[in-house]
C-alpha cells in the first residue's frame, strides 16, 4: 500500500489513500527514549486524558459529545519497544459522506482534543480525576496476582531483566504511582510536546488539504526531529528456574528465550520462522508434544518480542505433570538445531504471505504497515515477500543456536485442590 | 435466489439445498474470503430422542464442546487443523450454550479450504483411544476456567439465575461430567445435530464464483437420510431464580461483584429482534458511558471497574448479567438493581444511542468476519436473514422502546460475590 509523506511545521504527516472502507483513521504516535517510570506515568496518564476534556469535564457529557458526532472510537495508550516508548492516540470515524457534511472536521477536532486540549486546573491536571484514576491504576496492579495467566506474564517480564536500567515490578509501579501527584503527572504531559517526536498517520477517503487543516489548527508542540525505533540486543545469561505457588488447580508456566548475535535478516525472518515452528498454531512442534501426543496441556504457544530480542513460551499445564512438560518442551527446543522440514518451512510462508495479503483489508493494519515502515526499518511489503521466500532449513537450524532459555518460571498450582460447582 | 441487505450495498446469494443445508454467499471487495458452518447444537443440549431410537437420551455436561473439539480427528488423513494451516489458512472453532460453529479465513485456495471446512463437519471419527487423550486437554481447559476468579463468577451466577435448563452449566462441563462421554455418545449426537438440515453455512469476502456449484458437488456424494425433526427435551423454567444469593471464597486482591437477572419474554407480542435492540438500547442508556450510573461510579472510589453487562436470550428468558469489581460490596448490588428497575429515560437519549445503533449497521459492511457473523446470527435467532436491517433500526422509536422496557420484569435476580476468605 502506497503512502504520501507531508512535511508539517515540526513533525512528518503520512497520508494513505483508500477508498475501500466507509471509515477515516489516523494514529498519532509520540515517541522517545523509555525510561523506568514511563510505564506508570503513561498508565495513568491515558486514563486522565480520556475520561475528559477542557470542553467536557465528565465522562458522561465527554461521551454524549462524542455519540452525537457518530461516535468516533478514541483510544490512548503506549508500548514500550526496545530503547523506545511511544505514546499514541487512535481514532476511527464514519467517513461524512456516509452520514453528514462536517462529520470528518467536527469528529477530527474531537478525537484531537483529549490529547491537546485537556482539562487542566491551575497548572495541573483536575485533582479529582487524576486521584480516581490513580486509584484505579494501583488496584489493577494489585489485582494482577487474581488472574494467574495475566501474572504470570508479568513475573517472567519481570524475571528477564530485559532493561539496563531494570524492568520497574508491579510492586515498584505501585510504589512510584502512589507518590505521584496531579501537578507531576501534567509536567510528564508536558513533556511529551518538548521531548517526544511526532508521526501522523491517515488513512481513508479524504480531501488531505482539509485534513492538514484540521491537524495544524489543533496539534502544538516543539516536538523533535524523527527518529527510527531501536531494539534492545539480547544478552545470554545462564539458565534459572524460579518457582512460585498459587491457590489453583492447574500450573501456569513462562519460559524466557533469549536471542543473541542476530543479523539484520535472522531478526525480521528467520526469527519469525523459527517462532513459528517451534511454537505458533496447531502445527507447531510444541502444540503437537505437549497437546496432542501428551495431552498435558489445553494451550501452548510461543510469542516473539522482536524489540527486546526475546520470546516466551506460555502454557497452562497439568499441576502434576510440571517435570515431564518442563523437559519435553526443552528437547523440542533442541530438536530445532536438527529436525527442520521443508513441510514445516512452506507452512509459515504461506501463513506469513497471507497475512501480508490481507493487510489491505484492515484500515488500522494499513496504517500500522506503514507506521512499522516508518518508525522501524521493517521493509516494504513486496521486499518482505521476496526476503521471506529465501529463509532455508539451514537458517533456521543456524538461529537455533543463539536462542537460549534465560528464565523458567512455574506458577504452582495445588493438583488436589479439586473445587466443582 | 440473490437477495440485498438495503442501503448496506451488500447482495447475498441465497439457497437451501436438497438435504436441507442453508447456505450464505455474499461477496465483498477484499482479499479474504471467510466461510462459516453452524450446527444448532450448543452445551444447553443434554437430553433428546437420537435420529436411530425412541428414547430421550441424557448425555453428559460438556458433550457438545467435546465434540467440537473430536471433529477435527480423522481416520483416513491428518488432522484437519494441519491441512488448513497448510493452506495459509487461520481456522477455529466454538461452542457456546446454542450453537457450534466452525470457520476459517484465508485470502488464497479457498475452494480447497473450503472442502477442508465440509471434510471436517461430515466425517466423524471417534475412538476410546482419542476420545481418552482428549480428556486430560479438556480437563485442563476446564481447570483454568475455574481457576479464574472472574470465570468462577460467570458460572456461579448463571447456574443460579436458572433453575431447570442445562443452559446454567458451563460450556465445557465439569472435570467429572466430561469423563463419562464415550464415543457411542458422541456419534448420537453427531448423528442427530450435524445433519445438514440443522446446520448453516456462511461465506463472506473474496468469493470465487463457483462457490455454490462447489458445495451443491460436494454433499452430492453424501447420502442422506431425510431426518425426522429432532427433539430435544423441554424443561419448565419458572420465572424465579435459582438460588438468589452466593459467596464464593478465593484469593482475590478486590471483591468481584456479578449480578444476574432473569427477565420472562413470555408474554411479550414483539418480534424478538426489536426486544432485543430495544434492551440494549435502554442498557446503554442506563449503564452505559453518557448515564449518571456509570458517572457515579466513575466518581465512587470504591467502585474500580466500570459497571459491564452482558445480555442473552435463552428461549423464554433473557439473562443480564452486569459484573464489577469493588473495595467493599457495600450495596453496589441495590444500586445496580434500583437503577435497571427505575425505567425512566429521555427520548433525547434514546434517539442519540439509536443513532449509534444505526453507525453500527452501515459499519457490519466493513469487515468479512461482521456480515458473515450478523448473517449466522439471525439465522441462529430470527430464522431468516433480516436483510432491512437498517430500515428496521431506523425505525426504533422511543414510544415502542419504552412500553417494552415498562412491560419487562426486573425483578428476579441473583447476586454473586467472588472474595477473600475471612480470617
Amino acid at each position: 500500500m502506497n503512502y504520501k509523506k507531508a512535511k508539517m511545521k515540526n513533525y512528518d504527516l503520512y497520508f494513505i489513500k483508500t477508498k475501500k472502507f466507509k471509515t477515516i483513521s489516523a494514529s498519532l504516535y509520540l515517541t522517545r527514549e523509555v525510561t523506568k517510570e514511563d510505564e506508570v506515568y503513561c498508565a495513568i496518564l491515558r486514563k486522565v486524558l480520556l475520561y475528559a476534556t477542557n470542553q467536557y469535564h465528565n465522562l458522561d457529557e465527554l461521551c454524549r459529545a462524542g455519540m452525537a458526532l457518530y461516535d468516533p472510537s478514541v483510544s490512548i495508550g503506549f508500548v514500550k519497544s526496545g530503547l523506545d516508548r511511544t505514546f499514541y492516540l487512535e481514532t476511527t470515524f464514519v467517513n461524512e459522506k456516509y452520514t453528514e457534511k462536517g462529520m470528518n472536521k467536527k469528529s477530527l477536532e474531537y478525537a484531537l482534543s483529549h490529547l491537546w486540549d485537556p482539562y487542566v486546573k491551575k497548572g495541573a491536571f483536575d485533582n479529582e480525576i487524576f486521584e480516581i484514576c490513580k486509584h484505579e491504576y494501583i488496584e489493577t496492579m494489585r489485582r494482577i496476582k487474581d488472574d494467574p495467566d495475566r501474572f504470570t506474564e508479568e513475573r517472567i517480564w519481570e524475571e528477564m531483566h530485559l532493561y539496563s536500567f531494570g524492568e520497574m515490578t508491579v510492586q515498584a509501579c505501585i510504589k512510584y504511582a502512589s507518590k505521584l501527584t496531579a501537578k507531576d503527572l501534567y509536567n510528564y504531559y508536558l513533556s511529551l510536546f518538548e521531548k517526544d517526536s511526532l508521526s501522523v498517520f491517515v488513512a481513508g477517503d479524504f480531501d488531505e488539504n482539509a485534513i492538514k487543516e484540521v491537524l495544524d489548527n489543533n496539534i502544538k508542540g516543539n516536538f523533535k526531529p524523527n527518529y527510527k525505533l531501536r531494539p534492545l540486543k539480547g544478552v545470554k545469561r545462564k539458565e534459572r528456574m524460579l518457582t512460585e505457588k498459587a491457590h489453583t488447580e492447574q500450573s501456569k508456566l513462562a519460559i524466557g528465550l533469549r536471542y543473541v548475535g542476530l543479523t539484520d535478516f535472522e531478526r525480521k525472518y528467520v526469527s519469525l520462522v523459527y517462532n513459528n515452528i517451534l511454537g505458533s498454531g496447531w502445527n507447531s512442534k510444541l502444540n503437537k508434544t505437549i497437546r496432542l501426543a501428551n495431552s498435558l496441556c489445553y494451550y501452548i504457544y510461543a510469542v516473539r518480542r522482536l524489540s527486546f530480542d526475546a520470546a516466551f513460551i506460555y502454557s497452562g499445564i497439568d499441576a502434576a505433570a510440571t517435570d515431564k512438560t518442563i523437559k519435553l518442551i526443552k528437547q523440542e527446543i533442541a530438536n530445532m538445531h536438527t529436525n527442520i522440514s521443508d513441510r514445516e518451512i512452506d507452512r509459515v510462508k504461506e501463513i506469513y504471505n497471507n497475512a501480508l495479503t490481507e493487510i489491505e483489508d484492515n484500515q488500522m493494519a494499513i496504517i500500522n504497515n506503514v507506521i512499522m515502515q516508518v518508525l522501524s526499518d521493517t521493509d516494504s511489503i513486496d521486499e518482505r515477500r521476496k526476503n521471506m521466500a529465501k529463509v532455508t532449513i539451514d537458517d533456521v537450524k543456524n538461529m537455533a543456536d543463539k536462542v537460549n532459555i534465560d528464565t523458567i518460571y512455574l506458577l504452582e498450582g495445588d493438583a488436589d485442590n479439586e473445587e466443582d460447582l | 435466489m440473490k437477495k440485498t441487505f438495503k442501503h448496506l450495498d451488500i447482495d447475498v446469494e441465497e439457497e437451501v439445498l436438497d438435504n436441507g443445508l442453508r447456505v450464505f454467499i455474499c461477496p465483498m471487495d477484499r482479499h479474504e474470503a471467510m466461510a462459516k458452518i453452524t450446527t444448532l447444537y450448543g452445551s444447553k443440549i443434554l437430553e433428546f430422542k437420537p435420529q436411530n431410537k425412541d428414547e430421550y437420551m441424557k448425555i453428559p455436561a460438556g458433550t457438545a464442546h467435546f465434540l467440537e473439539h473430536k471433529m477435527f480427528a480423522k481416520e483416513d488423513s491428518e488432522d484437519i487443523m494441519n491441512l488448513f494451516q497448510q493452506n495459509g489458512a487461520m481456522s477455529n472453532a466454538y461452542t457456546n450454550a446454542h450453537v457450534t460453529s466452525y470457520y476459517f479465513s484465508s485470502p488464497t485456495k479457498f475452494l480447497d479450504n473450503l472442502k477442508t471446512l465440509l471434510d471436517l463437519v461430515t466425517k466423524p471419527y471417534y475412538t476410546e483411544k482419542n476420545v481418552a487423550a482428549e480428556m486430560g486437554i479438556i480437563d485442563q481447559e476446564i481447570k483454568a476456567g475455574f481457576d479464574n476468579p472472574e470465570e468462577m463468577a460467570y458460572y456461579t451466577t448463571i447456574y443460579n439465575t436458572f433453575a431447570k435448563t442445562p443452559y446454567r452449566y458451563p460450556v465445557g462441563g465439569y472435570s467429572e461430567s466430561i469423563k463419562k462421554i464415550t464415543p457411542e455418545i458422541l456419534y448420537d449426537c453427531y448423528h442427530t445435530f450435524y445433519h445438514p438440515s440443522n446446520m448453516i453455512l456462511t461465506i463472506s469476502g473474496n468469493v470465487p464464483k463457483e462457490t455454490m456449484e462447489f458445495i451443491k458437488n460436494y454433499y452430492a456424494k453424501i447420502d442422506y437420510q431425510k431426518q425426522k425433526p429432532i427433539q430435544i427435551k423441554k424443561y419448565e423454567e419458572p420465572a424465579n431464580v435459582y438460588k438468589d444469593k452466593e459467596i464464593v471464597y478465593r484469593d482475590v486482591t478486590n471483591n468481584i461483584l456479578e449480578h444476574g437477572f432473569k427477565v420472562s419474554i413470555k408474554d411479550i407480542d414483539m418480534p424478538l429482534f426489536k426486544i432485543r435492540e430495544y434492551l440494549k438500547i435502554y442498557l446503554i442508556i442506563k449503564f452505559g458511558s453518557i448515564s449518571k450510573f456509570n458517572k457515579k461510579c466513575f466518581e465512587n472510589k470504591n467502585i474500580l471497574t466500570a459497571v459491564s453487562h452482558y445480555v442473552d436470550i435463552n428461549d423464554d428468558y433473557i439473562f443480564i448479567d452486569f459484573d464489577t469489581k469493588v473495595m467493599e460490596v457495600k450495596d453496589i448490588f441495590d444500586q445496580i438493581y434500583t437503577n435497571l428497575n427505575d425505567k425512566n429515560f429521555t427520548e433525547e437519549d434514546f434517539n442519540l444511542t439509536n443513532k449509534n445503533n444505526l453507525k453500527n449497521t452501515i459499519l457490519l459492511s466493513e469487515n468479512v468476519d461482521s456480515i458473515n457473523g450478523i448473517i449466522d446470527y439471525h439465522v441462529q435467532k430470527y430464522g431468516k436473514v433480516l436483510y432491512d436491517i437498517y430500515d428496521l433500526v431506523k425505525s426504533l422509536n422511543y414510544k415502542e422502546g419504552k412500553k417494552l422496557i415498562d412491560n419487562l420484569d426486573f425483578t428476579h435476580d441473583t447476586r454473586t460475590i467472588i472474595t477473600k476468605k475471612p480470617e
